[in-house]
């Protein structure tokens, strides 16, 4: 199955879409959002002093893509609903854990709470151990010139917001893909079925489209990988977008989730490198006296292709959730309910080209690891 | 009548997918340059800072062997 037609039918389709979107809502449901966005900016705009507003709007957005102790619902300070997540956090005297909603009442350092014999502090969501003294601001903890924290930190091992999405998209992933296995272990023979037949062309997509022209004849012991790589960067782009529980985490927007994802993808091509690829590397095709300069340059290369796919999935991805998160936050900069009536609909627009981005990322993600391992095994380099 | 054969057709989908793998190359080509500089760069920072060097052309010239780096990456990427 070729599936190139969805480049070209990106553009159109997604103007289509939204064109109809535009239409539909800016008309028939624009009193209705006004009003809702009446009710919500009223609330924001009376408890934020002039001077602070932008700056806390750019907070919460940064807020929103990081990680977190809890799970996020709805309101703020007292009447903010969440999902408390469990702390694990290994200190001098040995592992403490507790439930964050234990020690969520002040995130700004100012009270001292002792777990284990350690005394720490919460400080927007980090733990720290607290100073013995106050510093000016009346919190327990010393801030250099830069405002960084320079107290010592426990090392945090917390099923954060992150790593419960993680867990719950490889729950899915499993139980999905478990079922799809056993249908053909069960069906040999027959036409796919329900799931099956939903996966089954984007399965041969990635087999036919990514891994056969990347890797020629050697494809099948990559395509595992393959697979697993294109679901699970697809899935979490998708989870991320929905933005209410279980989706909503960021987690392919997070550098620490791609930089893994890009070290598997390096750790394969250093292992399956042969003769070809390393002789590359330490016999470059350029006269003897340019070696010194020009191997250090290819073995910087190694490394900056990982380093591209990490930047670029988490620039694509984080760049999508601020984007949508800045147009919502438009009606709250400008004051004024009536821009909801442009700012919802751009939102949605956005949200649609994200649907698409999330596949493509997910399809770059996979067919430049599939090249690359490509280039590793490559047995007669082309000059 | 049937005017296109079927070798012609194969050659539209060989081309098509030459077109792809192209695209996802060269969407890497700006992040890879970005790469190769920044780490140039941040090798070049940490010599000066070491050494203490009150002017710090070390990271200049490390910048500039990262430009030159990309430019023939970029270069030998486009030949293969």
């Amino acid at each position: 199955m070729d599936l190139s037609h969805i480049f070209n039918l990106k553009k159109t389709a997604v103007t289509l879409i939204s064109a109809v979107f535009l239409s539909v809502i800016s008309v028939n449901a624009s009193a209705q959002q006004q009003a809702e966005a009446d009710s919500i900016s009223a609330a924001k705009v009376e408890h934020a002093p002039e001077g602070e507003k932008e700056e806390s709007i750019s907070q919460t957005i940064l807020h929103h893509i990081a990680d977190s102790h809890e799970w996020h619902f709805w309101g703020h300070d007292e009447h903010k609903v969440s999902l408390p997540l469990p702390v694990i956090l290994w200190t001098n005297n040995g592992p403490v854990s507790f439930l964050y909603s234990k020690h969520d009442k002040d995130e700004h350092a100012k009270t001292v709470f002792t777990e284990n014999g350690q005394n720490l502090v919460n400080f927007h969501g980090k733990f720290f151990y607290a100073s013995a003294q106050p510093n000016a601001h009346g919190e327990y903890i010393e801030v250099d010139k830069a405002n960084e924290v320079v107290n010592a930190k426990p090392l945090d091992l917390s099923i954060t917001k992150n790593v419960v999405s993680l867990l719950i998209s490889a729950a899915v992933l499993l139980i999905v893909f478990i079922s799809v296995a056993n249908a053909y272990k069960t069906r040999v023979g027959k036409a796919p079925k329900g799931l099956q037949s939903m996966l089954e062309p984007i399965i041969l997509f990635v087999r036919d489209d990514i891994a056969k022209p990347q890797l020629g004849y050697r494809y099948a012991a990559f395509m595992p990988y393959l697979l697993t790589v294109f679901f699970f960067v697809w899935l979490n782009n998708l989870m991320g977008l929905v933005p209410f529980f279980p989706g909503g985490a960021n987690v392919t927007g997070n550098i620490a989730v791609t930089m893994m994802l890009a070290v598997c993808t390096f750790v394969l091509t250093t292992v399956n490198g042969n003769k070809n690829y390393w002789g590359h590397v330490f016999k470059p095709h350029v006269p003897w006296w340019l070696y010194p300069l020009m191997i250090p340059v290819e073995i910087i290369g190694l490394f900056t292709k990982p380093i591209a796919l990490m930047i670029r999935l988490f620039a694509n991805i984080t760049a999508g959730h601020i984007l949508i998160l800045s147009l919502i936050s438009l009606i709250f900069i400008l004051k004024s309910v009536f821009v909801a009536g442009v700012a919802v609909p751009f939102v949605i627009f956005i949200s649609v080209i994200e649907l698409v981005v999330g596949f493509i990322q997910a399809f770059i993600f996979t067919i430049l690891s599939a090249l690359f391992i490509g280039m590793a095994v490559e047995e007669h380099a082309e000059h | 009548m049937e005017t296109e054969n079927p070798e012609n057709q194969e050659n539209d989908l060989k081309d098509e997918k030459k077109a792809l793998t192209g695209y996802a190359k060269y969407t890497g080509v700006a992040f890879q340059m970005m790469a190769i500089i920044g780490l140039c760069a941040f090798i070049g920072y940490k010599i000066d800072k070491y050494f203490n060097h009150q002017v710090q052309w070390v990271t200049a010239l490390s910048c500039v062997i990262g430009v030159c780096a990309s430019i023939y990456q970029t270069i030998r990427q486009l030949k293969a």
